[in-house]
């Protein structure tokens, strides 16, 4: 799920750039460190539309470098167990298949894929049900179901479920033009 | 009084019973007019259970013998039968094991000056025993057995009843005191029967064999123990025995296992149907077997194995041929093929058994049923304890026809067999076994085999208690957990499946299924691949193999390696083993992209063409103009992707961590490098150097460059004491550039790894922001301005209050504990107060680097700001008082006003304009006063502290007492804070950061106060589970305060 | 981590910063990204660059998953969702998957019954309607 929130970061500068432009150095240095991050607590910073403030600086000891407190508005995506959305399926294999949603990977393991669904090997892996109807292949789009997070510093990994109600294929690539 | 007590004792007891009882014993008394004998060994009884001391035991017997033994005359006459005897055949025959034990007691010989022999000690010992009388009362043995299991089978407990505790059973331990037990060779299988010598040798020569009891046990052979104060005395009545072994050793057994060789354990392996077993000899010898029938009569078990039958041999032989015997080929165990084997001309025979009404295929007299041997074999050649069957031999069982059924029921042994401690408080069990079936739970408290488990059922009472074997652990689907032994051991993942007992998950670093035994995992939140290294070389190394070609290790398999081959127009994959790899490359390779840049390792690079097309990451390796690329998307091969240097473009404007981690090398580069290309040139021109990624983002906290960027200090040689950052690390060495010669020259040294101490945090040396370069204020303004029509919604009715009601407070919000705020700044500043004190150029830097001990280099950009701290490698920062003040001012026009005083604030705005907010103009006060106004409340009490001493000494403390005036402290000194009491200002304190698993306190935020434990460290966050919520939090670790321990 | 609050939006437990955080629909998450990307696309002629992975991937996804891809539409979908009581959260879900019936609206949003809220099933159906409206007058 995406979310806008704010979130508040100390910037350091250098006093070369102390003049009129502050403000916008900060900001673009506060974009370059910031998006396309990613931690545990709140996801992916996705992008920053936002800036509510910059506090006052504080200089630090024996270098020169301020010290900015900016809290700034970003869009963050942030995977949630139980949370049920629409990903694009990246890979089949054996095991399962993986998807992307986003900046996130799920992978939905073959226990968690319908028993009626047979892994097929080919030129191009897929799940098929027996009498052919659904067929979940790279590029499909799946609504599936997240039962697991795992958050390490630089990333979310998600497995998924697709074995519930409403949950599966919404199309795939042969059918939706 | 003895007596008295005895009798109370029985009171339960049928009289019947005991008149029994002492009717034999008169019997069998009677010549040696047995009144006395009699009670002399009631009261022998009866001290033994009391465990009084000898000398006390002494004075009873005296007493005894003295009031109703008829005079003393009885004492001393030699008695006829001079050993009494329990013969106590396998006294419960559920028992596997079967004991005999002969007992002697000479007690009742003892002439005057036999007071030396510690006779008494023997006679204490009858109470586990009785007398028996001599062969002709044989055939009351039965019946004998009977009534002393039933009268003495409280016996332990006569004196203590039901209250016997933990204090007085240890009593009843043999001390040093007491006889020893030898341990005797003798003739195997002769056992008993030299048990029974040594019975009839004491009964013929009395008290001059001096040996006590005699035990033969029935699983072990070839020995049996001896009870005796002496060796000589073992030896002694040993000599001439036929089946004892005089010339092997005799062994003393230890005091510690006096009481595991009399003590019976092994009892209760029920041979129950669909338990694992292990054949111990033949050509079966080792393999996994299924118990599929019992016959305890005869000892008997059929067991289903898989057949290990070479069918030409068998055909050879039930023709009559004599086929050349290889003793030494075992044939492998495979299923046994029908068809087959009626093609070898075999005759095979369709029975059907009458007792399972199962239908058999007989070969040769053997029984084979769906491929598996059906044997019956007694069951002293099976191996039933400590059963560990491994997967892969469950699964060959399971292959067969063996629906999930046979999953469940393997559990029975699989638990039977598992180590002790197997269930720590916490976990989540399933209930297994018994009527309570499926219920789930946590484990709250574990006593040796007896596990009490919260259920998450509410309506059942608190706390249940279950046997282990009765539990298996629970997982959820989506737990982070970590396999802890079996062949895995050591991988993390994610469970996507629980079957039963088996739980599969889905492995952090391969992404591919593992198949574990749920007992051998255990819920975790690290992140680990397992195995990451044969020999030299590591996962994600980059290797030279034998034949001139070289790949990126992808994996690392038992003894194998997967390299990704440097072959960039398709993924190529070796299987690799250790001798065929021939070097790692240490050297970090330089190349240029298709468009004449430079790159190094970790720059990002996107693939413009090839297979991997679109792809991007940084750079992990460049060798021979080839670069390998670790792109996190990218699912095979472990996210490393290989491609000509050619066909990749640098990319960097996204990424952050190069300004992070600081990288003065570009500076190096800047002028090497002219901006070939327009498009890059405008980014990367203005920003004064190529867009150099160090630092671990991408590999963040993994893999073996995780240090890459960390501020370290050197322990250790010729650079002791020196600090700087690392921007290397080739196998054990890393180098460093340290800060004291980085304004002159990149000064790089080698330094073993383990010479540096990782003090201090990811650093963030400055770095021109100029991305956006002139144009940066656009991109920031106009990315706003798309926000206010969609948020247009939000202020529709339905929404506005939420708009209004939930944005306003998360930004009054404690966000601190993730995103460093304010609040944080200040809280650590007041942590180290010391640093107002004082000027900075006097103040040991080692307050600082304590607090950021936990942090791993490159966990997130959440780390950054405490880097932001350390980096400037100064002790202290002042920057607590401004970062307090939550005023909405800008900073528009900095200048003037420049930091002249250390201790005194610089604030970025014009000097005479840009009035602060009144409020402000408090917080601006950065006098030591002012710090120490608002550093009052942030010490609590019964956290352990530092309290620095005039010295440079510090003491550990607790604090007992914040007093109000002046937030001084009445610190307890001790660790436990017992000692004397001293008052100090919190200046002189420093907060012990928690480890791992520490009780703390939270300090600061919405729940500072509250206490917990430290339940893991990431970056520098700290996880802390909340005692009182239980909820586990996500907290800075500056937040946190060592508890101290109550 | 055992014995801990789990997290689940199935019931709602996304942590308080986030139950209480602004959520927003893949539909206006497209708007946003989308307009930034034109902003760096304007300073430089080669973007892809500009961007990082995240923000690329997550502006592929929300084109691709957007319901509503008129900005009006998009906002007339929060309004019709702003007039029943969801949280922010379950609003999002809704407006992201748009369920047909009544049945897959609570499959997706299962918080939606059990909170003791004044939303029968007809209120659900009116309001699935209603979004599946918009998407035909789009």
């Amino acid at each position: 799920m995406f979310f806008h929130i704010v979130l508040e970061r100390n910037m350091q500068l250098h006093p070369r750039h102390f003049g009129r432009d502050l403000r916008e150095k900060l900001v673009s240095k506060l974009m370059k460190d910031v998006e396309g991050t990613c931690s545990g607590r709140h996801g992916f910073i996705v992008a920053i539309t936002g800036i509510e403030s910059v506090g006052k600086g504080l200089i630090r000891d024996g270098t020169g470098f301020v010290t900015f407190p900016v809290k700034y508005q970003c869009v963050v995506f942030r995977p949630f167990k139980g949370e049920i959305l629409e990903a694009v399926v990246t890979m089949v294999n054996k095991m399962g298949f993986f998807a992307e949603a986003g900046p996130v990977q799920i992978f939905v393991s073959n226990h968690l894929i319908p028993d009626d669904m047979e892994f097929q090997s080919g030129d191009v892996p897929n799940y098929t049900t027996s009498d052919g109807s659904v067929k979940i292949q790279k590029e499909s789009e799946v609504r599936l179901k997240i039962i697991g997070t795992r958050v390490d510093a630089t990333e979310i990994f998600c497995i998924g479920t697709i074995k519930d109600d409403f949950l599966g294929v919404i199309s795939d690539p042969g059918t939706n033009a | 009084m003895p007596r008295h007590r005895d009798y109370d004792d029985d009171d339960d007891e049928p009289e019947e019973e005991e008149e029994d009882v002492y009717e034999e014993e008169d019997e069998e008394e009677e010549d040696d007019g047995g009144k006395a004998g009699r009670k002399r060994r009631r009261s022998d009884f009866i001290d033994d259970a009391a465990e009084e001391d000898d000398d006390e035991d002494e004075d009873d017997d005296d007493e005894d013998y003295g009031g109703g033994g008829g005079g003393g005359g009885g004492r001393r006459r030699p008695k006829r039968r001079t050993a009494f005897l329990v013969v106590s055949f396998s006294l419960h025959c559920l028992l596997s094991v079967v004991v005999l034990i002969v007992r002697f007691s000479f007690a009742d010989f003892i002439v005057d000056s036999g007071a030396d022999i510690p006779d008494e000690d023997g006679a204490r010992r009858e109470y586990r025993h009785r007398l028996l009388p001599h062969e002709d009362q044989e055939e009351d043995l039965e019946e004998l057995t009977r009534s002393i299991k039933q009268r003495y089978a409280r016996s332990p407990h006569v004196e203590y009843d039901e209250e016997a505790t933990d204090v007085e059973q240890q009593a009843l331990l043999p001390s040093v005191r007491d006889p020893k037990l030898w341990m005797v060779k003798c003739a195997i299988g002769r056992e008993r029967e030299v048990a029974v010598c040594l019975m009839q040798k004491a009964i013929d020569r009395g008290p001059e064999l001096q040996i006590r009891s005699v035990v033969a046990l029935d699983h072990l052979k070839n020995y049996i123990y001896i009870e005796a104060d002496k060796e000589a005395h073992v030896r002694e009545a040993c000599k001439g025995m036929r089946n004892i072994y005089a010339s092997a050793k005799i062994m003393l057994v230890p005091i510690k296992e006096m009481t595991d060789v009399l003590s019976v354990e092994s009892k209760a392996v029920d041979l129950a149907r669909d338990t694992w077993v292990r054949m111990k000899m033949g050509t079966y010898k080792g393999d996994l077997a299924k118990v599929m029938d019992v016959d305890n009569v005869r000892q008997k078990v059929v067991v289903k194995l898989i057949p290990r039958i070479d069918l030409q041999a068998l055909a050879n032989k039930l023709e009559g041929r004599e086929a050349p015997k290889k003793k030494a080929f075992i044939p492998p165990p495979r299923f046994m093929n029908i068809d087959e084997a009626r093609e070898m001309n075999l005759r095979v025979e369709r029975r059907r058994d009458p007792m399972s009404g199962d239908y058999f295929e007989n070969i040769g007299g053997m029984m084979f049923k769906d491929g598996f041997l059906y044997k019956t074999v007694s069951m002293k050649s099976i191996r039933t304890l400590n059963i560990q069957p491994t997967f892969d031999e469950l699964e060959k069982f399971r292959q067969t026809g063996e629906g999930g059924d046979g999953d469940m029921a393997s559990l029975s042994t699989l638990f039977a067999n598992r180590k002790k401690g197997h269930f720590m408080k916490g976990d989540r069990v399933i209930v297994v076994k018994g009527d309570l079936r499926n219920l789930k739970g946590h484990v709250e408290k574990v006593e040796e085999d007896t596990v009490h488990i919260r259920p998450n059922q509410k309506d059942l009472p608190l706390t249940l208690a279950f046997s282990d074997k009765e539990l298996c652990k629970y997982f959820d689907l989506g737990n982070h957990v970590k396999v802890v032994s079996g062949s895995s051991e050591g991988a993390t993942g994610m469970v996507v499946s629980v079957q039963g007992h088996v739980v599969n998950l889905v492995s952090d670093t391969t992404k591919e299924l593992l198949r574990v035994f749920a007992d051998n995992v255990v819920e975790s939140s690290e992140v680990t691949s397992g195995l990451t290294r044969i020999g030299e070389y590591e996962l994600h190394d980059l290797v030279i193999l034998d034949n001139k070609s070289f790949g990126v290790i992808i994996r690392v398999d038992s003894e194998a390696f997967q390299v990704l081959k440097g072959v960039p127009d398709r993924p190529e994959v070796a299987l690799v083993r250790l001798r065929e790899i021939k070097a790692k490359v240490e050297k970090k390779g330089n190349a240029q992209d298709r468009y004449k840049n430079h790159l190094a390792v970790k720059d990002v690079v996107k693939v413009l063409e090839g297979p991997c097309k679109g792809k991007q990451g940084p750079v992990e390796h460049i060798f021979r103009g080839v670069v390998f690329i670790y792109d996190r998307h990218h699912l095979e091969h472990a996210g490393y992707i290989c491609a000509k240097t050619q066909s990749c473009v640098l990319i960097g404007g996204s990424r952050a961590n190069g300004d992070r981690n600081g990288n003065p090398m570009s500076s190096r580069f800047a002028h090497m490098r002219p901006p070939p290309r327009a498009p890059q040139s405008p980014m990367r021109s203005s920003r004064g150097g190529p867009p150099m990624s160090y630092g671990g983002r991408h590999r963040g906290g993994r893999g073996h460059d995780a240090l890459v960027g960390a501020d370290v200090k050197i322990r250790l040689g010729p650079f002791k004491g020196c600090k700087g950052r690392v921007v290397d690390i080739k196998g054990t060495s890393v180098r460093v550039e340290l800060e004291a010669q980085m304004k002159v020259v990149t000064g790089k040294c080698f330094i073993d790894r383990n010479h540096i101490s990782d003090n201090v945090n990811v650093s963030v040396p400055f770095r021109e922001p100029s991305r956006y370069g002139l144009g940066s204020e656009t991109p920031s303004h106009p990315s706003r301005t798309p926000l206010h029509p969609f948020m247009t919604p939000m202020r529709d009715p339905g929404a506005t209050p939420i708009h209004d009601g939930m944005r306003t407070p998360m930004r009054d919000r404690a966000w601190n504990p993730m995103s460093p705020t304010s609040d944080r700044g200040g809280d650590w500043e007041d942590g180290n107060p010391a640093s107002w004190g004082s000027s900075p150029q006097y103040q040991p830097s080692s307050p600082r680097s304590r607090a950021y001990e936990a942090p791993t280099p490159g966990s997130g950009w959440t780390n950054t700001p405490s880097g932001n701290y350390s980096d400037a490698g100064t002790p202290r920062d002042n920057g607590s008082a401004y970062a307090n003040a939550p005023s909405p001012y800008l900073p528009s026009t900095p200048g003037g006003q420049p930091p002249m005083t250390p201790s005194s604030a610089y604030i970025p705005g014009t000097p005479g304009g840009q009035p602060m907010t009144p409020g402000s103009g408090g917080l601006d006060m950065m006098s030591p006063i002012g710090g120490g106004d608002t550093e009052g409340p942030w010490l609590l009490p019964d956290i352990l502290v530092n309290v620095r001493k005039s010295n440079d000494d510090t003491v550990i403390g607790v604090v007992h007492e914040v007093l109000a005036q002046d937030g001084s402290c009445s610190v307890g000194l001790g660790s436990s804070g017992n000692g004397d009491t001293i008052i100090a200002h919190p200046t002189e304190i420093d907060i012990i950061v928690p480890k791992k698993s520490d009780k703390i306190k939270i300090m600061g935020g919405p729940q500072r106060g509250a206490t917990g434990k430290l339940i893991g460290v990431d970056g520098t966050d700290g996880i802390v589970k909340v005692d009182d919520t239980l909820d586990v939090k996500i907290l800075d670790m500056v937040l946190l305060a060592k508890l101290a321990h109550a | 981590m055992s014995g801990e609050e789990e997290e689940n939006a199935a019931e709602l437990k996304i942590g308080d910063e986030f139950l209480k955080a602004k959520c927003l629909m893949n539909c206006e998450v497209a708007l946003i990204l989308e307009h930034k990307y034109e902003q760096i696309q304007q300073m430089s002629d080669d973007p892809t660059n500009q961007i990082s992975q995240v923000f690329e991937k997550s502006l592929q996804y929300v084109k691709r998953f957007s319901r509503y891809k008129n900005p009006d539409a998009v906002r007339q979908a929060r309004e019709i969702l702003s007039r029943y009581p969801l949280a922010e959260f379950e609003l999002c879900v809704l407006g992201n998957l748009c369920p047909e019936t009544v049945e897959e609206g609570i499959a997706m949003v299962p918080s939606i019954k059990n909170r003791g809220r004044a939303l029968d099933e007809e209120a659900i159906e009116k309001m699935l309607t209603d979004l599946s409206l918009i998407k035909k007058f789009e």
